[in-house]
């Protein structure tokens, strides 16, 4: 009766884990695809990137973004953040809402 | 057909419940039972909704609510607000069980001190836990450090009672005779005290659990910090109320989650391996 | 050797121990410690706020206003929630249908309604009744229906073969074979409903104990919300010393259903 239980409950715990650690990984990848087709995968300076969300920006984006850059604008589903360092760039792109980012055009 | 004979060879040897008034149910049924209830729950629901004409912020139907489920896992927040709420929660939880044991063991250690401190311990027993919040929030302030402290006081609480009580119901006889065979504090310890508060042990753990995970959306709807809890709260404020039902069910399936999975088991088994029963089955 | 008088006061002096020490740590905390005078007021602040608030009948009104909402949720919860689980649970079909979804309510009962508490009627004692019934309603079904499952099969089998009827059933096996549980679940949705009407009165309230201690946290007044817990927790233990004891005492232990605890 025990060795039932502990089946069932380590497979799940297992499933757990495995998206647990799956997730980053996977978006991880994902990133770096965005940022390639971008061509920013190499950034080492501020730029300023047009973001695109697969929703309208809600307030939860918007708290987020702005800690990644200043935000000087949003239409739609696209932001408009200003002096994005290289590793927020990181963090923006890893994000599963953010469906792509270019390079803003000034 | 080999399976429903095997079911009512079951039945008929008693390894299955039938229950009283019932024929004989094979399991598939059993199956279908305990999802039928949530099926016939959400068509009511909807057709609730429909028939009262209602808006859907003011009475959103259960098809408004599984929408804004998808919307919520789509956007992302589910599984953000998710993710903060559990930490903050395992946070509290890991925090409180370990002061709770260590307080607990420390005042039940010497007679003499659970005697004297024994009505403080039901006092503050006697507090609700909810009552601490304004005081956490004049101190911590609308933080997620409120959240954990509170979480963890609550699940202190019962732990600290159940043990207290716990040790001081065993017989002291018990203790004696260790100690007239030549047992130390640590033989005493080991082979008296901790089996037999064990059961009291974690079923204080598992209710401090309960009230803690209420204690944790509580606090994250007081504190204003980002979860399970926030997302209820804010989702009202802003009129998206089919989202607030989102994360009530949320709250509900994490909740059963986490008590089925794990801390239900975990009293299972401390019981079951002393041989004892412990009435707080549930 | 000790004479009955000292065997009277000794216990109760000791226990006043704990409670002495606490009032010595309290006094010596602000010559011992730096911090902010709203973060602990002294032992002759709180005594003096207490003071305050029961001449202005300020406590007496909040108390009056929480505890009647208590006692009129905790009775309209359990009224409908009693026979309603009742029902539902005498057809063994239906109790197994329903208990999880009545596992799933009662895991989402109480604070989590609070926001579409406030949608539906406003901030307010409507919102804050409403609570405190949906916590006494979803503890009291689950129980109830929880303890009509757990009357053992034999019983139930034993009496429909004598032919009996649903009222008989009612009156002769569910009450008294469920009788342990429901108590302990009134105990249960007593003890959670007054934990949801705290934390209802302390977001959504308007008046009653926990609005008294949310309001002075916005003015830093510590010493209120010291005497609200002091007083919630008094409370507390005169609900249990005077009126679950003795009932349990009544009814439960008498019918030897309980062992003595």
């Amino acid at each position: 009766m025990s060795m039932l239980l502990r089946s069932r409950l380590l497979w799940i715990n297992f499933a757990i884990a495995a998206i647990m650690l799956g997730n980053p990984v996977l978006r991880h990848v994902q990133a770096r695809d965005k940022l390639q087709s971008a061509g920013l995968a190499g950034a080492t300076t501020r730029v300023d990137v047009a973001v695109d969300l697969n929703a309208s920006p809600e307030q939860f984006h918007m708290n987020r973004l702005q800690t990644w850059g200043t935000m000087v604008g949003a239409q739609g589903r696209r932001v408009q953040l200003r002096g994005v360092t290289p590793d927020n760039l990181q963090h923006i792109a890893r994000q599963s809402w953010v469906q792509g980012i270019r390079r803003m055009q000034p | 057909m080999n399976r429903l004979l095997r079911a009512k060879a079951d039945i008929q040897a008693k390894r299955v419940d039938a229950g009283p008034g019932t024929r004989w149910m094979t399991p598939i049924w059993r199956r279908l039972e305990s999802v039928g209830g949530f099926i016939v729950v959400i068509a009511v629901w909807q057709l609730a909704q429909q028939a009262s004409g209602l808006p859907s912020t003011l009475f959103p139907s259960s098809l408004d609510a599984l929408h804004a489920l998808v919307d919520l896992y789509q956007v992302g927040i589910l599984y953000e607000y998710t993710l903060l709420s559990l930490s903050h929660y395992l946070l509290g939880l890991g925090l409180g069980a370990g002061i709770g044991l260590a307080l607990g063991l420390l005042i039940s250690s010497n007679r003499r001190v659970s005697d004297i401190l024994m009505p403080l311990v039901n006092f503050t027993y006697a507090i609700v836990e909810v009552a601490w919040i304004p005081l956490l929030i004049l101190w911590w302030g609308y933080s997620p450090a409120t959240i954990v402290v509170a979480v963890a006081y609550v699940v202190a609480s019962p732990l600290v009672h159940n043990i207290v009580t716990g040790v001081r119901s065993i017989p002291p006889v018990y203790i004696r005779a260790v100690r007239a065979l030549g047992g130390d504090r640590r033989v005493v310890l080991t082979e008296v005290i901790l089996p037999a508060i064990v059961p009291s042990l974690f079923n204080g753990l598992r209710v401090g659990a309960g009230f803690g995970f209420r204690a944790l959306i509580f606090s994250e709807m007081i504190s204003q910090s980002e979860g399970i809890g926030y997302l209820i709260f804010t989702s009202a404020a802003s009129q998206q109320t089919a989202r607030t039902v989102a994360g009530m069910i949320v709250m509900g399936a994490l909740w059963l989650f986490l008590d089925r999975m794990y801390l239900r088991p975990l009293e299972r088994m401390s019981t079951y391996r002393w041989g004892l029963s412990s009435e707080a089955e549930k | 050797m000790t004479s009955r008088f000292e065997r009277a006061v000794y216990p109760v002096l000791l226990g006043a121990i704990p409670f002495g020490v606490i009032v010595v740590f309290w006094w010596l905390a602000p010559r011992m410690f730096e911090y902010p005078a709203y973060m602990l007021p002294t032992t002759a602040e709180v005594l003096k706020r207490l003071g305050e608030l029961i001449q202005s009948g300020e406590l007496l009104g909040s108390v009056l206003s929480s505890l009647g909402r208590l006692l009129g949720a905790f009775v309209i919860g359990n009224l409908i929630a009693i026979p309603l689980g009742i029902l539902l649970a005498m057809n063994a079909r239906v109790s197994r249908v329903v208990m999880p979804v009545a596992i799933f309510l009662q895991a989402v009962a109480g604070i989590a309604w609070a926001p579409l508490a406030v949608v539906w009627f406003g901030i307010g004692n409507v919102a804050v009744t409403f609570l405190v019934v949906n916590s006494v309603f979803f503890s009291s079904l689950y129980n109830t229906i929880s303890g009509v499952q757990s009357i053992p099969l034999v019983l139930w089998r034993a009496m429909r073969s004598m032919g009996a009827t649903q009222p008989t059933l009612i009156r002769e096996l569910i009450i008294p074979g469920a009788m342990v549980q429901l108590l302990l679940g009134l105990r249960t949705s007593m003890a959670l409903g007054w934990r949801s009407l705290v934390a209802a009165e302390l977001i959504i309230g308007t008046n009653g104990i926990g609005f008294l201690m949310m309001d002075a946290t916005k003015w830093y007044g510590t010493d209120t919300v010291i005497c609200g817990i002091i007083i919630i927790g008094i409370l507390w233990l005169a609900f249990d010393r005077f009126a679950f004891e003795p009932i349990e005492r009544l009814t439960v232990r008498r019918w030897g259903l309980l062992s003595n605890h």
